[in-house]
């Protein structure tokens, strides 16, 4: 292992690239989870636990040509699951702003950052969480004080909206997410296997489960009575950014938290994408690998084809084809006995 | 040819005095270059030649150290013997710092030095003796990093003042000081300073092989080298350090860096540096730790306004209204109800007019620098608002951005962040907070990216090393551990971790 490397990939740089993605999602796109989204978090750790734990054992033992498959297969995953996080954050800016401004071409912005990002390198995005989530923190604490003459634990009454199918559902979509996330991780950082540098996966998808479990509770704690469509991604949006009982000014630090979070979400995923790809094809240079990247983002995005490619696939599907694509590379691979070490 | 005219082609001493001379007379332009003095003198049989230029080197110390100990020498000796360069050194010339030499060029560069060259008659080598005596700056007060309680003294234009001042602060024979130079055609003296067992050798040889691949004629001092040798040369931040205070740079030298001194350079540079380092100043290190640690979070405060604050209220006063508490709301409104520009037009003006006051008032001869604060405050105080210009509020925002600014201790980082402010501003007003915290992350984006001397530059908080706590918070010394964060345990540097 390269000393450079010790302590790179800390769990709370994994959590940090989790937990805003499937907050997003679970709070905003599956909204028929209802109060049950933290038994959905805590479903979904638990199946993506040994699919990441398989992922990196797979890793350790691969041979070239089945890794270069498995990281095609989560680059292509990553690109398709950045899509919709850049439709769902860009609505939610559309939300906070700019009702009349067509939410493709609020999505332009976070492309050309995810861009920025990928040119960067996936340590630099690395390194950024780290910072990002010290600035987080103190913003959070902020919140929470913020918010808690208004929090109101009864408000935790377990409604269940579809009930053990939909939190099920949800569970398994938490999963796929996860497993994505911590899997780009476990290929980016595949070098690095002694104890002391291996990412710190399963340690930091624990601590995204337990940080999303509190926000959960927290945000459920807090929620208004919703008027209208509660399905809506309006109505979604609303509760969470603007909160309904806070007063406005203090939305500031929730609307930060809620941008950077997601953003840092898509950079990753396109930078690991960019990453995956460079790896795979090393003749790739740092632009071009961004621009592969993000390009078929942008693409997903501005077309919303992804709308059609995910929205059609039941969650379920979604696990099982990371599982599948996972167990298929592992079949492809040659097991070696005793792995590879980087010292 | 003969030996003599063999060495003259091929560029050494004839040991021919008259050649000799007429070598370094033809070198130096001796005919037509009124500052390039030979004085011919004779002890016992030998003829001799000391070369130098006027102004360079000192006329006592040649008067004293080489006519009159070579005038005693023959009072002393009165017999017509013979001297050889050698015998003159270790004999006669009562100076410590003189050596032989046998190159011309070398002899030329160290005459146009300030050195004194002592041509001998029947020798192949000439003595070069050190005489040198130019005007220069007395150590003074520090002019751009001030301090309330600390060190006042602050480096000079010599080189050679500025290694005693560091030796002053660091008396150990672990610190080294290398001589190099860059520069092909017109050479600049440097001094590479390390603490040998301290800092690592990676980085002394990085640093070391970065300026022997300077390929320029010139290179004008601190400035110009660092341009030469720093990592990224688009980066927006500076990723070396210059500071003028000896007092931190050998703190710098102590925590495992390695510092370059140029001559006619008052700063010198530190390298690696990281994000933190432009952010410390010495009075952190000299007030207790609870002074330490408040003054601290005022000048991060200060970095935060001085990039996020225009840009936070543009955003706020033209996309977030509803944000904004309603009694504020409509003060602010009130006051920009005369106003006819947007309010990005408004803060450009006042960027662009604080600036330009900044600069006019950094280049304005001191005795007409007060008649600058009555224009700066009259035109952007008063009339600017009584004309219905700009809004009074934007005149408290813009004077907090630049107290913000006027707080961070490094002059180069403090423009590197109006660089950052106006990307700030832009994004905020073209999207709201959506934009800022796009603009936020993007300058943390670059900021993790990079690096100085390979290392990162938010080290050692992204990515995370163990560190001395004095980061953001400044705690008792007492409590201050792993001080040496580039020592040779520390982290690892240009081939370590490069992207």
């Amino acid at each position: 292992m390269r000393r450079g490397q010790r302590a790179e990939v800390s769990s709370l740089s994994v959590a940090m690239a989790i937990v805003p993605r499937v907050f997003c999602g679970l709070m905003v796109d599956t909204p028929d989870v209802h109060n049950g989204a933290y038994l959905s978090v805590l479903l979904g750790t638990l199946l993506a636990l040994p699919a990441v734990h398989g992922l990196q054992f797979v890793a350790e033992r691969a041979n070239p040509r089945g890794m270069r498959g498995l990281r095609l297969l989560l680059a292509a995953w990553l690109s398709l699951d950045a899509a919709a996080l850049i439709d769902c954050t860009a609505a939610s800016a559309g939300y906070v702003a700019f009702a009349h401004v067509a939410t493709r071409l609020l999505a332009l912005p976070l492309l050309a950052a995810a861009l920025r990002a990928s040119v960067s390198g996936e340590r630099t995005v690395v390194y950024t969480a780290t910072l990002l989530v010290r600035a987080s923190m103190l913003l959070l604490v902020l919140l929470i004080v913020q918010q808690l003459p208004y929090l109101r634990a009864s408000w935790l009454a377990p409604v269940l909206g579809f009930g053990t199918r939909g939190i099920l559902r949800a569970g398994v979509w938490t999963a796929a997410r996860m497993t994505g996330i911590a899997g780009a991780f476990a290929l980016l950082f595949q070098d690095c296997q002694t104890s002391d540098g291996k990412p710190r996966l399963i340690q930091g998808m624990c601590l995204a489960s337990a940080v999303l479990v509190f926000l959960i509770v927290l945000r459920l704690m807090m929620a208004p009575s919703m008027g209208g469509d509660a399905m809506r991604r309006l109505n979604r949006l609303d509760a969470l950014l603007t909160n309904g009982r806070a007063p406005l000014y203090s939305q500031l630090p929730m609307i930060t938290v809620w941008f950077v979070g997601t953003l840092h979400a898509i950079c990753f995923e396109c930078c690991a994408t960019g990453a995956m790809l460079r790896q795979s094809l090393p003749a790739l240079k740092r632009w071009g690998s961004a621009i592969l990247s993000v390009g078929p983002v942008a693409l997903l995005t501005l077309t919303g084809l992804w709308k059609q490619a995910l929205d059609a696939l039941p969650a379920g599907l979604e696990y099982g084809f990371l599982l599948g694509g996972i167990c298929l590379s592992a079949a492809a691979i040659h097991l070696q006995p005793g792995g590879r070490t980087c010292e | 040819m003969t030996i003599e005219g063999e060495a003259a082609h091929s560029g050494t001493l004839t040991g021919v005095l008259s050649e000799d001379v007429a070598q370094m007379r033809r070198r130096l332009y001796g005919d037509i270059n009124a500052d390039a003095h030979f004085r011919s003198f004779r002890i016992g049989a030998t003829q001799l030649c000391i070369c130098y230029m006027e102004g360079m080197a000192d006329d006592n110390k040649i008067g004293a150290f080489i006519l009159h100990a070579c005038g005693m020498e023959e009072d002393r000796d009165a017999s017509p013997r013979r001297w050889t360069s050698g015998e003159l050194m270790e004999r006669v010339l009562e100076i410590a710092q003189c050596e032989a030499e046998a190159r011309p060029e070398s002899l030329v560069r160290s005459v146009v030095s300030g050195m004194s060259a002592v041509l001998v008659d029947g020798s192949r080598e000439a003595l070069v003796v050190e005489t040198r005596g130019y005007p220069a700056r007395q150590v003074n007060r520090t002019t751009n990093e001030s301090v309330v309680i600390g060190s006042q003294e602050g480096f000079v234009e010599s080189l050679r003042t500025n290694v005693t001042l560091i030796r002053r602060y660091l008396p150990s024979s672990r610190l080294i000081s290398e001589p190099m130079s860059a520069g092909s055609e017109f050479p600049c003296s440097l001094c590479l300073m390390y603490l040998e067992g301290t800092t690592d050798p990676g980085i002394v040889a990085a640093l070391r092989d970065r300026i022997r691949r300077i390929d320029a004629p010139s290179v004008d001092g601190i400035g110009e080298l660092q341009q030469y040798i720093e990592d990224r040369p688009f980066a927006i931040l500076p990723q070396m350090l210059q500071t003028e205070r000896p007092d931190r740079a050998a703190s710098c030298l102590r925590e495992g860096q390695a510092i370059v001194l140029a001559e006619n350079s008052p700063y010198a540079l530190v390298a690696p540096a990281t994000v933190f380092h432009q952010l410390h100043a010495s009075d952190d290190s000299f007030a207790r730790w609870q002074y330490g640690t408040f003054l601290r979070v005022i000048r991060l405060c200060g970095v935060l306004l001085s990039v996020f604050l225009p840009g936070l209220y543009i955003a706020l006063t033209s996309h977030h209204m509803h944000l904004i508490p309603m009694s504020l709301l409509t003060s602010i409104a009130e006051a920009r109800a005369n106003v006819p520009f947007p309010i990005l037009v408004e803060i450009l003006i006042m960027e662009f007019s604080f600036s330009l006051i900044n600069e006019a008032g950094t280049r304005i001869p001191q005795q007409i620098g007060s008649a600058l604060g009555i224009v700066g405050a009259l035109i952007l105080g008063q009339a600017a608002v009584a004309a219905s210009i700009i809004s009074p509020i934007l005149i408290i925002i813009v004077a907090l951005t630049g107290l913000g600014n006027y707080a961070v201790p490094d002059y180069g980082f403090s423009v590197g962040l109006i660089l950052y402010r106006l990307f700030v501003i832009l994004c905020g007003a073209l999207l709201g907070l959506f934009g800022i915290c796009i603009a936020g992350y993007c300058i943390l984006l670059s900021v993790c990216g990079e690096r100085s001397l390979g290392f990162p530059y938010a080290l050692p908080l992204a990515p995370s090393r163990p560190h001395n706590p004095d980061i953001l918070l400044r705690p008792p010394v007492w409590a201050q551990v792993h001080r040496a964060l580039y020592g040779r345990r520390g982290a690892s540097g240009e081939g370590g971790e490069n992207p």
